[in-house]
């Protein structure tokens, strides 16, 4: 086992720098998705913290604010927070991000013909100078690569490129009026555009889907100049997209993006020169390789795409490195706007397509296709199929038909879809396969890997993946998330979850069962499984499985009963609690949101800690009819004696269920997780409604209502129906803990895994 | 490694770095990431194994330090709060006490080095004490568990990308740029480490 962090204030305790860290944190993710999170709320909930707290608040906000080309003022904030002034005076506020010695970059030897006055921007790739150029009178931006970044070879090739894109003359396209080398500094003269670029203006404006098209097809066509003169840009984002005061855009930056400082990503190993969230994915997967002009096609695709929803585009986005404390999904609060028009929506999905097959073949086919659309007229992108029109039609058909009819016109596309063999299947076969190590301790177990559908999260025993040989095994698996159960001779085995990345650039989690390894060759290696002794059911109920049990309940029409086949299995008799979890991770979860609680009490945790901890003890979370299959036995509360805090586990003494073991708890106390996720229950699964949250985002929560589940405990009858389901997103509540289950027998063949589809 | 200058310039940069010599400190620095980097360099060439098996920790000191030599060496010896003095000093301080624990166990071997003595009172260790000897393997091997184990400490990804790349080189602000969030986070978030890694050399 490794030595697991714990922290220097003890385990149980965040320090004060922690918290404040951690506030801080939630308050960018909050900047960062586009809300306007208030410092003054904040820094009332840190108590004694709250200067220090400030102080931080302050500079982030202000750096932002910066960013996003406002010009907030050191006086606003003294004066906003006058109670701190004396505090906040101190502070050294840099107008410019950087600060004095930026000016140091700039090479002396240009002074004499350019008139620097300040820095107007700063990337990956340099400084960036508005200035006056006194040879020809006009104001220009000079941009000056970081000297480190430049190699001395480098050089000659850099100035290549810029030679090449002064050439290009177009309306469009911010021009190259200069370039040279001053002292040991490369520099480059543009005509100077004022802006705002796209990504302070989207911030500004909320622009109609015209609007964004116009922008959209002028850009496409510009690129088109650009690729047909050999020049592909490469790092096209909206910071590089630069309006003039008619609204006329204009594209800067051809040809620098390799310049960029390469960084390596010390977690992902991957190569990320550009910002990953416009690059396309032959960017993203290749070193190397060379980009054509359909990577710039994707990345104007997913700037449409953005200007649109106000949504960035997934995987990679530099904010998704951070963790969302306060929101659960990055996106889940990022503003909505109108609706996009369904042809805009299809040019950009055919723009941003993964495989550049699909793409569209040149900027200019996605110019004349948004050219088409403010016309009026039928877009040339491939339609959509006739699964996803019904799809839509039945969406938009919900408003006026009313549910029941709904409802049956969502049947209908069940159906089509059940006998089209599905969408999802059609795209399934065309995935990549990845190579993958898995290695147990001890070696030499079994394998069976059940993959985990990617819409449900339902096991799919029918399409199980069973290595021949033992581990450590090599083998090639789609990606996606599969259940791992590894059986070692005798009565040795485990059950565990694994992930296969589609895209090894995607941030990994932060436990094992979310983690892996991958070499350059794109295979990649997973957590070991350590396969606990047999000794690991000691002290577990044993719970004799059901070929008819009734799960669900006669008088729901939400959780309406039907029949299910459960597979005994054993189950701790009370929640893992705070001192056991220490135990086995190593501390309480760094989470803002966690409370903290005496060593006997249940720990409350997020979804994904509590199925790593329970790996790490050598058994696995229940499902919710397993749950189920026990709760429902349990006695009936006692509603006289309402307790209103959470107690060791274990109590109330009268919430058991007496097995060979009695089992505590089940419907009292906190409520608990269990690894099923929310999807209709069974018997509407065939109606799997279009709902806005993905279900892979919630798991079900069993054994409290969500008064519980904030933390506001009761033990009557109607917050603790033992058939009630709740669907919550991952993250950690006060009221959520976990108990420990371990199937009776390995699951090695289909037949192990009655009804997983519900019947 | 290049020695060819031979000890007697070592000797002149160590009575130059007690003397407070910017220069001197530096060069013995320099002198001294670059042996431990060749030595990292072999250990790479050799090891057949894959790099490290614990799934937490996914980053390798020699990695870091290969790739800080890439991109331009060691340019901030005068900061004694950088990372990579910290990381030093951490290991020095396992390595003593590993010394002394086997000293206990056998009585009879009791020579130790001048420079093995170490001093309890503050986290500034003496420069010529962190590099005024030419790694060993053995050093590299320390260095190694003790930066993976710190790594391992850290909060979360983010701690953990700006840590690496930080001994990598990077500036808070070529890091606040990479990773979309304000400079000043980047700065919080070093400053956090610092007080940790600080509190376990003095601890």
């Amino acid at each position: 086992m490794n030595d697991r962090s714990l922290d220097i204030d003890g385990p149980a305790l965040l320090s004060v720098s922690d918290r404040v860290d951690l506030l801080c944190d939630s308050f960018e993710q909050a900047l960062l998705q586009g809300l306007r999170p208030t410092i003054e709320e904040l820094i009332v909930s840190a108590g004694d913290d709250s200067a220090g707290l400030l102080v931080e608040l302050v500079q982030i906000e202000f750096e932002h604010r910066q960013r996003a080309g406002e010009n907030p003022s050191v006086d606003e904030y003294l004066h906003r927070f006058s109670p701190y002034a004396s505090i906040l005076k101190d502070l050294n506020f840099k107008s410019q991000p950087g600060g004095r010695s930026r000016r140091r970059e700039v090479p002396p030897a240009m002074d004499s013909r350019f008139e620097i006055f300040e820095q107007i921007g700063s990337g990956g790739f340099g400084t960036v100078w508005r200035a006056r150029d006194s040879k020809l009178e006009r104001i220009v931006a000079i941009k000056v690569p970081h000297a480190n970044r430049l190699a001395e070879g480098k050089i000659d090739q850099f100035l290549l490129e810029a030679k090449a894109a002064a050439k290009l003359r177009h309306p469009n396209i911010i021009a190259v009026h200069d370039f040279g080398v001053a002292g040991e500094v490369a520099y480059i003269v543009y005509e100077y555009v004022a802006g705002p670029n796209l990504a302070q203006w989207t911030r500004r404006s909320v622009a109609n889907p015209e609007e964004i098209a116009r922008l959209g097809a002028k850009i496409a066509r510009a690129l088109h100049h650009a690729h047909l003169r050999g020049i592909v840009h490469r790092d096209l984002k909206p910071a590089n997209l630069v309006l003039d005061d008619a609204d006329e855009p204009h594209i800067t930056d051809f040809g620098l993006a390799k310049y960029a400082s390469p960084i390596v990503d010390p977690l992902g190993e991957n190569c990320l020169a550009g910002t990953p969230a416009y690059m396309s994915p032959e960017q993203l997967r290749g070193s190397g390789v060379d980009v054509g002009p359909q990577a710039d096609v994707y990345a104007l695709g997913t700037i449409l795409f953005e200007l649109l929803t106000g949504i960035r585009p997934i995987e990679g986005a530099p904010g998704s490195l951070v963790r969302p404390l306060f929101t659960g999904s990055p996106y889940s609060s990022a503003p909505h706007r109108t609706p996009i028009p369904r042809d805009l929506e299809t040019v950009c999905t055919k723009a941003t397509a993964d495989s550049v097959a699909e793409r569209y073949c040149t900027a200019e086919d996605m110019a004349v296709d948004l050219e088409r659309f403010l016309r009026g007229e039928p877009v040339s992108a491939r339609r959509t199929t006739h699964i996803e029109r019904m799809w839509r039609w039945a969406k938009s058909a919900r408003r006026i038909i009313g549910i029941q009819a709904f409802l049956l016109v969502l049947a209908l596309v069940a159906l089509v879809v059940a006998l089209t063999g599905g969408i999802e299947n059609q795209r399934g076969s065309a995935k990549i396969l990845r190579h993958a190590q898995l290695a147990t301790n001890p070696p030499g177990a079994t394998l069976v890997l059940v993959p985990l559908d990617s819409q449900t999260g339902e096991l799919q025993p029918t399409q199980m993946v069973r290595p021949v040989e033992r581990t450590p095994v090599e083998l090639d698996l789609a990606p996606g998330d599969y259940l791992v159960i590894a059986a070692l001779d005798g009565h040795r085995f485990h059950e565990v979850y694994r992930r296969i990345p589609e895209n090894l650039s995607a941030p990994k989690g932060q436990f094992r069962h979310l983690r892996w390894k991958s070499d350059e060759h794109g295979r990649i290696s997973l957590p070991p499984i350590d396969i606990p002794t047999s000794s690991v059911t000691d002290g577990m109920a044993f719970v004799g499985g059901s070929n008819t049990f009734q799960v669900g309940s006669e008088t729901s029409s939400i959780v309406p009963a039907h029949s299910r086949a459960i597979a005994s299995f054993l189950m701790d008799p009370w929640e893992v609690s705070v001192g056991e979890f220490v135990k086995v991770m190593g501390s309480t979860p760094a989470d803002l949101n966690y409370v903290v609680r005496p060593n006997d009490h249940a720990v409350t945790v997020g979804y994904e800690a509590a199925v790593a901890a329970a790996e790490l003890v050598g058994k696995r979370l229940p499902d919710e009819f397993e749950f189920e299959f026990l709760a429902a036995r349990c006695n009936p509360p006692a509603s006289d004696s309402d307790p209103t805090e959470f107690g060791p586990v274990g109590q109330p003494q009268h919430d058991r269920v007496d097995l060979n073991i009695p089992v505590f708890g089940l419907c009292s106390n906190v409520a608990e997780w269990t690894c099923s996720w929310s999807i209709p229950y069974p018997p509407h699964r065939n109606l799997l409604e279009p709902i806005d949250r993905h279900p892979l985002d919630y798991r079900i929560v069993r054994g409290g209502d969500m008064t519980v589940i904030k933390g506001n405990p009761t033990v009557s009858p109607t917050h603790r129906d033992p058939r009630a389901r709740i669907g919550v997103s991952r993250g950690i509540k006060p009221g959520i803990g976990f108990r420990c289950v371990r199937s009776a027998q390995p699951r090695l063949t289909p037949a192990d895994f009655p009804s997983s589809t519900g019947n | 490694m290049p020695d060819e200058s031979g000890t007697h310039s070592v000797t002149n940069w160590l009575a130059g770095l007690k003397a407070g010599d910017a220069e001197a400190t530096g060069r013995l620095a320099a002198r001294y990431w670059s042996s431990l980097e060749s030595l990292a360099r072999d250990q790479l060439k050799n090891s057949s194994r894959s790099v490290a098996d614990e799934e937490d920790i996914v980053v390798s000191v020699l990695k870091s330090l290969c790739r800080r030599a890439a991109a331009g060496g060691f340019g901030d010896v005068s900061n004694r709060e950088e990372l990579w003095w910290l990381l030093l000093a951490i290991t020095k301080r396992k390595v003593i006490s590993e010394i002394r624990r086997q000293r206990a166990q056998k009585r009879g071997l009791t020579k130790l080095t001048r420079n093995a003595i170490a001093p309890n009172d503050s986290w500034q260790f003496p420069l010529d004490y962190l590099v005024g000897e030419a790694p060993t393997p053995e050093t590299l091997v320390s260095l190694h568990e003790q930066y993976d184990r710190l790594l391992g400490q850290l909060r979360d990804d983010t701690f953990r990308r700006i840590v690496v790349w930080r001994m990598e080189g990077y500036s808070s602000q070529e890091i606040a740029e990479r990773l979309g969030i304000a400079k000043r986070s980047i700065e919080r978030k070093l400053a956090l480490v610092r007080k940790k890694w600080i509190q376990e050399i003095v601890q």
